[in-house]
């Protein structure tokens, strides 16, 4: 139940440095939307941009004593609308938190919610460190954002995601307190493992406004093949066999409407005709980087690839994953995007593909698919027209089957963009009951009031 | 300075196909009366010189020569070039200023090689001092603003459209008829001209020295049309952000930003857009940034030389007659 | 056919570029340098040809420092046959009258029947160097074309001038320069990524062309250079009924219009 009035903002607003607060209709309207583009988000009573842990927590006491929503934001990039505005709620923006301090020593980085990954990185660059979590989006997302859903990237398929670079947080609880979870060791088993449990929380449990990551030496150059494969099972075979033997820093994968989507943007004579294009990379030493491509192509060769090109030469490999690159902004072309983020199992992977392609013929919709094959993460791309309503209605449809579908073969619905709002619907489903009201008892536990970003990942309820 | 009055300055003036002078002669006599006397050179079609002439008295040209030739609607370049060496060698000017359209840069460069000078180009203005002539130019989208001079001989620098303020005092000059003999090197053939049709295509968005781009703000692809208006009047690309671009106002070859094309253009006029992060990233190079929005907090204004609260709907259209009423 | 195709290593527009205040010259460290987009659309053009007519040889030329064959590389890649750098020390920060006459010497040193240039480049922004290279070579020059056919023994094309557009054709041997309205380029393919490697890139010196960077001719130097102040938001002003009269003012004052 919201209590707040006039006269409590008045109190907040007063209590926080000049210009925090933002009420102006129009001027809300930058912040009321993610990537997600949610047609329902809400008005919200106030933006708040935030500069500290201790304005945060100001804010939250606020929220907790009126029963005010809060939906914390980065840079608004998720694809989930996890930080779509709710009616008559705050948007509690992290943006101008953007501090970066490395320390060699420990390897670690200490960053506020609002900096870059790309910042983050540039940072640790400058210390021969790297931080290696990749969301395509590294240029305009937000740390913050990337712990609150847990980001993946090219390179998780051997580097792992962001929970594994993350060493500690610093966490404003519902109630206003604000703790400091982990710190700057690999090893810490004191306690429950609570740096972990909110990471991926989607605000949902508390607002992150510190966080403490874990930096490893710089990568080295990459060696880079690229493989087109005559029919989808050569192409998932191969992953298959790449993956049972060795750790490729980079294992992508374009079926044929991507590839076609992508010749038509580029023109860099990709074959039109084949099922499916791999690209891996090595980072291996040299030596050992010209080992495990060679590899790579003869397993590619003996599962029938097409064609099959390799390069130890780094501007070469970028040309190369210039296909890759430009995956998304060539369907793009084609139409506005709903972006799935489904995952399955790597040996399910090729009955996800041929289901996702007969999803795409019932319901007469395009769906491109892309994934990162090494980990069975895959972003289907459902095309919608935006002046076609019948059109959307099954593009929609099909964004729920493809879900559904990933489910049936012991999949997730989201692997890297989270749940948000946008994929509440299909999340009991996937969790099962007993699981469900696991994670409802801790919701209930740390956020009673349900004030945390009520909607995004569960129904929201007065209580759970 | 009285010295300097006797200088003569050659000026090649546009003329178009159908013999009126181009708008640039006025602010091309403006410059070289800055550091000389006006000396214009026309050539025109048959018919057409002696108005022409009078013109470019009207503009401020102390002396003008003039050639007609039928070869201005068949022949590219050749006849300017041909025209203007011949003008020069009876003037002996002290810089030869030339506008820095196609046209214009065809011209200068042949001419530059011909009579062996040193080319300056794109300048914004120019000026004489003790050591010569100094042509000022602004380069990299405005960033920075350089002096250049030439070691010997005369300078032929091309000005850019717009670049100088500078008018010249009406004059009643001394107009001679020359005529103009053709070298007869090779060049290349007008085979025809189609007069410019209503709608106007605009310059592409890439490379673009203008820019005018819409976004959310805009409201609907009906009023995009506003947005068109004023890249018209400045002779700008549109570009549009990706709200714009997702919400089916303009196709998505306009979008300006992260994956859309990235512009450094001279202006850069944002109306409606409230700069994400995305869009900022595909034109903050530009050398002026213009910033019209209803809201106050938007990002765009941070980055902006020029901002304006304000509904788009009520001062653009202002913008667009004041624009009209200066040039008028 | 022999066409001669003119690129440009030139710093990425995609970030800030910068000029050395000491120098004048751009600040080679504070930018990525790439190939100049339209000298690719330029490549585009001749490769596009060359594809239809097997007897067509594509050079790219540029004039440019030691990094210049890692950027030459990419047109090389797209499907030139192969590359002419013109390196000289004495070619850093060169005016147009001596870029003009090394490019000129390169061409005829590599023989042609078609030149192929960009309108303007995203650094330099002259856009006078075709008209330079069709006088030095005594050959006609059709530029800023925004259209392009060409024939065994002809080129034509269409471009804009004031009050419309003009077609224009011109015998071979000639120079054209196209706009951004040609094709994009195409985006170098794996299979050609790996054959450029193997494609020759000649390199040479003024010298070798013949050319006294020093001979007695006037040269056009720079003699100051400064940078307007860093961009941080500048005047914002509330509509209070005059704002597109005052912005009109702005833009006059500022020479923008």
């Amino acid at each position: 139940m919201i209590r707040n009035d006039a006269q409590t903002l008045d109190d907040l607003v007063s209590s926080l440095p000049p210009g925090s607060v933002i009420t102006d209709p129009a001027s809300m309207d930058a912040y009321r939307w993610d990537r997600a583009n949610d047609p329902t988000a809400g008005v919200p009573l106030a933006v708040i941009r935030v500069t500290s842990t201790e304005e945060v927590q100001t804010v939250v006491r606020y929220a907790a004593a009126t029963g005010t929503p809060v939906v914390p934001r980065g840079a608004g990039s998720g694809l989930s609308g996890g930080s779509t505005a709710v009616q008559g709620g705050i948007i509690l923006s992290l943006d101008r938190m953007k501090s970066i301090e490395i320390d060699p020593i420990t390897r670690t980085a200490v960053a506020g919610p609002g900096a870059f990954n790309a910042e983050v990185k540039a940072a640790a660059a400058a210390h021969g460190l790297w931080y290696p979590p990749d969301p395509s989006s590294y240029e305009i997302c937000s740390i913050g954002g990337n712990v609150a859903t847990n980001a993946g990237g090219l390179c998780c398929v051997k580097y792992g995601v962001t929970t594994d670079y993350v060493l500690g947080l610093t966490v404003v609880l519902s109630d206003g307190r604000a703790v400091r979870l982990g710190g700057a060791r690999l090893k810490d088993v004191a306690g429950l493992s609570l740096t972990k449990l909110f990471v991926g929380s989607e605000g949902t449990l508390g607002v992150i406004t510190e966080v403490l990551l874990r930096l490893i030496p710089e990568q080295r150059q990459p060696t880079t093949l690229v493989a087109t494969f005559p029919t989808m099972d050569s192409a998932t075979d191969a992953v298959l066999a790449i993956t049972r033997s060795m750790r490729p820093s980079m294992l992508e994968f374009m079926d044929r409407v991507t590839i076609n989507a992508v010749e038509d943007a580029t023109r860099m004579g990709l074959d039109r005709d084949a099922a499916a294009m791999l690209i891996a990379q090595s980072d291996e030493p040299a030596g050992h980087a010209a080992v495990e491509i060679g590899l790579i192509e003869d397993i590619c060769n003996r599962n029938g690839a097409s064609e099959c090109y390799s390069t130890d030469d780094p501007e070469e490999g970028e040309a190369f994953i210039v296909a890759r690159r430009m995956a998304i902004p060539a369907v793009e072309k084609l139409g506005a995007l709903l972006l799935e983020d489904v995952g399955v199992p790597l040996p399910r992977l090729g009955d996800l593909v041929s289901g996702i392609e007969q999803i795409s013929k019932n319901r007469d919709v395009t769906i491109a698919v892309i994934a990162h094959a090494g980990d069975g993460n895959t972003h289907p791309l459902i095309l919608l027209d935006p002046t076609n309503e019948a059109q959307q209605e099954r593009a929609h449809i099909a964004y729920g089957e493809v879900m559904s579908l990933a489910i049936q073969l012991g999949g997730t619905i989201t692997g890297e963009h989270g749940v948000g709002r946008l994929k509440r619907p299909w999340l009991a489903e996937y969790l099962g009951e007993d699981v469900l009201e696991l994670n409802h008892r801790i919701k209930n536990a740390l956020d009673p009031q349900g004030i945390l970003n009520p909607g995004a990942v569960f129904e929201h309820r007065e209580a759970y | 300075m009285t010295e300097l009055a006797v200088v003569p300055v050659l000026v090649l003036l546009g003329i178009s196909p159908t013999g009126e002078l181009a708008t640039s002669a006025a602010e091309l006599l403006g410059a070289a009366a800055r550091i000389g006397t006006p000396v214009a050179v026309i050539i025109a079609g048959p018919g057409h010189g002696q108005d022409a002439a009078t013109a470019a008295g009207a503009a401020g040209a102390q002396r003008v020569l003039f050639a007609e030739t039928p070869d201005v609607n068949s022949v590219l370049t050749a006849q300017l070039v041909d025209g203007l060496v011949t003008a020069y060698g009876r003037v002996k000017p002290s810089a030869v200023l030339i506008s820095n359209t196609i046209e214009g840069r065809d011209v200068a460069g042949r001419f530059a090689v011909r009579t062996q000078n040193a080319l300056a180009v794109d300048a914004v203005g120019i000026d004489r001092d003790d050591g010569g002539i100094i042509v000022h130019h602004s380069v990299y989208g405005g960033g920075y603003e350089v002096d250049s001079a030439v070691t010997f001989g005369t300078p032929v620098v091309t000005i850019r459209e717009g670049g100088v303020e500078d008018r010249a005092a009406a004059a009643n000059p001394t107009i001679e008829s020359f005529e103009c003999v053709g070298t007869g090197l090779t060049a290349a053939k007008i085979v025809s001209f189609t007069p410019e049709q209503a709608k106007s295509s605009r310059p592409g968005l890439r490379g673009a020295t203008r820019v005018v781009s819409g976004g959310r703000g805009v409201g609907s692809a009906n009023d995009f049309a506003l947005v068109e208006q004023l890249a018209d009047v400045l002779g700008a690309a549109v570009g549009a952000s990706r709200v714009a671009v997702d919400s089916g106002y303009v196709p998505h070859s306009y979008q300006v930003g992260q994956t859309g094309v990235c512009v450094s253009p001279q202006l850069y006029i944002a109306l409606g857009i409230s700069g994400a992060i995305q869009h900022r990233a595909g034109m903050q190079t530009a050398g002026t940034i213009v910033a019209i929005n209803k809201d106050p907090e938007a990002l765009i204004f941070e980055i902006a030389d020029f901002g304006v609260v304000g509904d788009l709907f009520t001062v653009v259209p202002q913008l667009i007659s004041a624009l009209a009423a200066k040039k008028g | 056919m022999k066409i001669v195709v003119l690129v440009k290593e030139v710093p990425d527009t995609y970030g800030e570029r910068r000029l050395n205040l000491e120098t004048g010259l751009a600040d080679r460290d504070a930018n990525d340098r790439v190939l100049d987009e339209i000298g690719e659309r330029a490549t585009e053009v001749a490769v596009s040809y060359a594809e239809s007519h097997p007897d067509t040889e594509v050079t790219v030329l540029t004039v440019g420092p030691e990094t210049v064959p890692t950027t030459l590389r990419k047109a090389l890649a797209m499907g030139a046959t192969n590359g002419f750098h013109v390196l000289d020390d004495a070619l850093r920060g060169a005016d147009l009258t001596l870029t003009a006459e090394a490019l000129a010497q390169a061409i005829e040193r590599i023989g042609f029947d078609l030149i192929i240039a960009g309108d303007i480049s995203t650094d330099g922004t002259a856009g006078v160097i075709p008209a330079m290279l069709a006088e030095r070579l005594g050959i006609a020059h059709a530029t800023s074309l925004n259209s392009l056919e060409i024939s065994d023994t002809e080129i034509a094309g269409e471009r804009e001038t004031s009050g419309g557009t003009i077609t224009l054709s011109a015998s071979l041997p000639a120079v054209v320069s196209i706009t951004e309205r040609l094709p994009d380029p195409r985006f170098p393919g794996f299979k050609g990524i790996i054959a450029a490697k193997k494609k020759s890139i000649d390199t040479v010196d003024l010298a070798d062309l013949g050319i006294d960077a020093d001979a007695d001719v006037p040269r056009s130097i720079m003699i100051a250079v400064s940078e307007k102040p860093a961009r941080s938001a500048g005047t914002k002003i509330v509509d209070e009924g005059t704002a597109g009269q005052q912005l009109a003012d702005y833009l006059v004052q500022n020479r923008l219009v």
